[in-house]
């Protein structure tokens, strides 16, 4: 069975293009073909990977479109270093979409719907979602089979965190998924140990999110680097390999490998 | 100093909440499909699985439920209670006792609906008894009420959240604006203390719901008012008390619902802060500054939080902060009258003036700028 991987937050800048194409390129690296989704308007996916930017028609736009036929507009990324990822990018013309889907009489379930109808090959597919908690987090809340959650430690992030959870269990009911879809946990990100206010955030997450019995990850360090790569369309591990920031998603990637594991069975 | 951090319990007890009642509904449904299963395939694992379920159910407590309270399941697979069979039963239950408890399904409070154990019931009204011992199965409706009373008697919950996750309740059930409900109830409140019954209603607290319910038909309220007061008391909180202290903290100002939030500000001194608006204070003094006002706020807040005032002290220091600012801003008449003199001479167009004016004005004010030389040094 294919893993589909959404990565969701409630607040903005936590870190979700960053984790989504370094998980994508990591997973690729390990010889599992990924299709990464970016459902965001502002399409940083094709930024953070070297893309231009898109025709609309080339987009995840056309894929939720009523006239879709299977014709699934995938770019290979990173090719000089992968053959096996893919990306299906975003573009503002989502905005769209948006309001589109709230008419729409399958609208939470369109993406899962496609993914049915036309089934890809991938083994993973990641769905890098907007940051506000709208039609376009929901359609792939319906479609994913497993949720990660990229957390800044942050006073604003963390209250956006606790309700996340919120919006998780309410729309779990609402939508009757079943199965749900499994989280993996959350992802303290931009970690700056300096700071003494990422320090109490910290030591105070793991504790409350094994009361909730959530895997709280090792954070992803704070670095710059992350930016400079970025504006390269590079992860940190091409840009700068031996950067120590680089074995950060290690845990990540292993538990994701683990979950791959299971579904073969 | 005070050390950097928030409270991260409080920003997570609502998805604490949501995973509570998401998990009990859960197993609910899976409980019900379970015996829904069984009641088609073969009757004696059935009868194995009620036991276990009886088993499972009286961890949650054996209730003695009135008989009046319990109505027969119309879904019942066994329709035929022949007369002997409930002869029967009644006899066993009159010579040793109820043996095991009835299962109930309950759908509203105080309402139940026999799941297993309609002939006990038939043969316990027979004999004129007036409870049977059961287990319950909640519905999905009431697992959110439940956990929802677990946590609003729980420390850990402020009183924004509290307001937040009531009007929510409230909402759900009587389906009303959130917006709407504290003025609703603000209204009810007051008409209830008009007629005198907000000692009634504070007795009512923890009264029975049946009891609460009686009473409160005898208010002079319309029936969504009715429901609003039922379900405040239902969770055990008074109507008055809630419209009073909880509902207040829904019309914060933002910086202070989040310092309630982060940094666990208490709600009395939340509500104590909230005077020192700048709309709060603006009829007493109209060129108030927004940002002015704000600062100051912000600066009291700190204050609070680091040295943890008590409430009548923030009331004090606010009182204090308030005069300051009417006070000094307030033109005195004096000051008005400098203010108008300073305008008028201001106002005059020197051009238009004849010699003579000019010259009256000139030795005038030459006058005046001398008086207030010896005036200005007398201050220094």
């Amino acid at each position: 069975m294919q893993l589909r991987l959404a990565l969701l937050s409630n607040a903005g800048g936590s870190g979700k293009t960053t984790l989504a194409t370094h998980l994508a390129y990591l997973l690729g690296r390990q010889g599992f073909k990924v299709a990464l989704m970016d459902l965001d308007p502002q399409g940083s996916v094709s930024l953070f990977c070297g893309l231009s930017r898109p025709r609309i028609q080339d987009t995840i736009a056309a894929v939720l479109q009523e006239s879709f036929s299977g014709d699934w507009p995938l770019v290979p990324i990173w090719q000089d270093k992968l053959d096996t990822v893919v990306a299906c990018q975003g573009e503002m013309g989502l905005v769209k979409t948006t309001s589109e889907l709230v008419l729409h009489e399958r609208g939470a379930y369109l993406l899962g719907d496609r993914l049915q109808d036309y089934p890809l090959p991938q083994d993973v597919i990641i769905f890098d979602c907007p940051a506000t908690l709208g039609p376009l987090p929901l359609i792939a809340l319906s479609a994913c089979t497993h949720l990660l959650v990229p957390m800044q430690v942050e006073p604003k992030s963390a209250d956006g965190a606790g309700k996340l959870l919120e919006w998780f269990y309410g729309n779990f009911r609402r939508l009757r998924l079943n199965p749900e879809p499994k989280l993996l946990g959350f992802i303290p990100n931009q970690y700056d140990q300096r700071l003494a206010i990422h320090r109490n955030i910290l030591g105070q997450l793991a504790p409350q999110l094994e009361k909730l019995n959530i895997r709280c990850f090792s954070p992803i360090r704070f670095s710059s680097e992350f930016k400079n790569a970025s504006a390269k369309g590079q992860p940190l591990q091409m840009y700068r390999p031996g950067h120590p920031a680089c074995a950060d998603f290690d845990p990540i990637v292993k538990q994701i490998c683990e979950e791959l594991r299971n579904t073969h069975d | 100093m005070t050390r950097v951090g928030i409270d991260l319990s409080n920003l997570f007890s609502g998805a604490e909440y949501s995973q509570e009642v998401h998990e009990l509904e859960a197993q609910v449904l899976e409980l019900q499909s379970e015996i829904q299963q069984l009641r088609t395939s073969g009757s004696q694992e059935l009868e194995a699985k009620i036991q276990e379920l009886r088993e499972q159910l009286a961890e949650g407590g054996v209730l003695e439920v009135s008989l009046a309270l319990v109505s027969p399941n119309p879904d019942q697979p066994r329709q035929t209670f022949t007369e002997e069979s409930i002869q029967a039963i009644a006899q066993s239950l009159h010579s040793d006792g109820q043996q095991e408890p009835i299962i109930l399904m309950e759908q509203e409070p105080n309402q139940y609906l026999l799941f297993d154990g309609e002939r006990r019931w038939r043969g316990a009204r027979r004999l004129g008894w007036q409870t049977l011992k059961a287990v319950v199965i909640p519905e999905p409706e009431l697992l959110h009420r439940r956990v929802l009373l677990a946590n609003l008697h729980r420390e850990n919950l402020n009183a924004l959240d509290t307001a937040e996750a009531l009007v929510r309740e409230i909402s759900h059930q009587v389906s009303l604006n959130e917006a709407e409900i504290p003025r609703l109830l603000r209204t009810a409140v007051r008409r209830l203390e008009r007629h005198g019954h907000l000692a009634t209603l504070s007795d009512l607290v923890l009264a029975p719901l049946e009891q609460q319910r009686e009473s409160i038909d005898q208010f002079e309220l319309d029936t969504t008012e009715k429901s609003i007061v039922q379900i405040l008391l239902g969770l055990q909180l008074n109507p008055a008390s809630v419209s009073a202290n909880i509902f207040p903290m829904l019309g914060l100002l933002d910086d202070l619902k989040q310092a309630i939030r982060e940094q666990g500000l208490g709600g009395m001194h939340a509500l104590a802060l909230q005077r020192l608006s700048a709309k709060n204070l603006l009829d007493k003094n109209p060129s108030i500054q927004k940002d002015v006002i704000k600062r100051a706020r912000a600066r009291l807040l700190k204050q609070v939080i680091t040295h943890k005032l008590s409430v009548a002290q923030v009331r004090k220091l606010v009182a204090e902060e308030i005069s300051r600012h009417t006070k000094t801003s307030k033109p005195s008449p004096t000051q008005r009258q400098v203010e108008g003199l300073i305008r008028n001479v201001e106002k005059l167009e020197m051009n238009q003036l004849e010699r003579s004016h000019l010259e009256q004005l000139q030795e005038a004010l030459r006058n005046t700028l001398s008086d207030i030389e010896a005036a200005l040094e007398h201050h220094a």
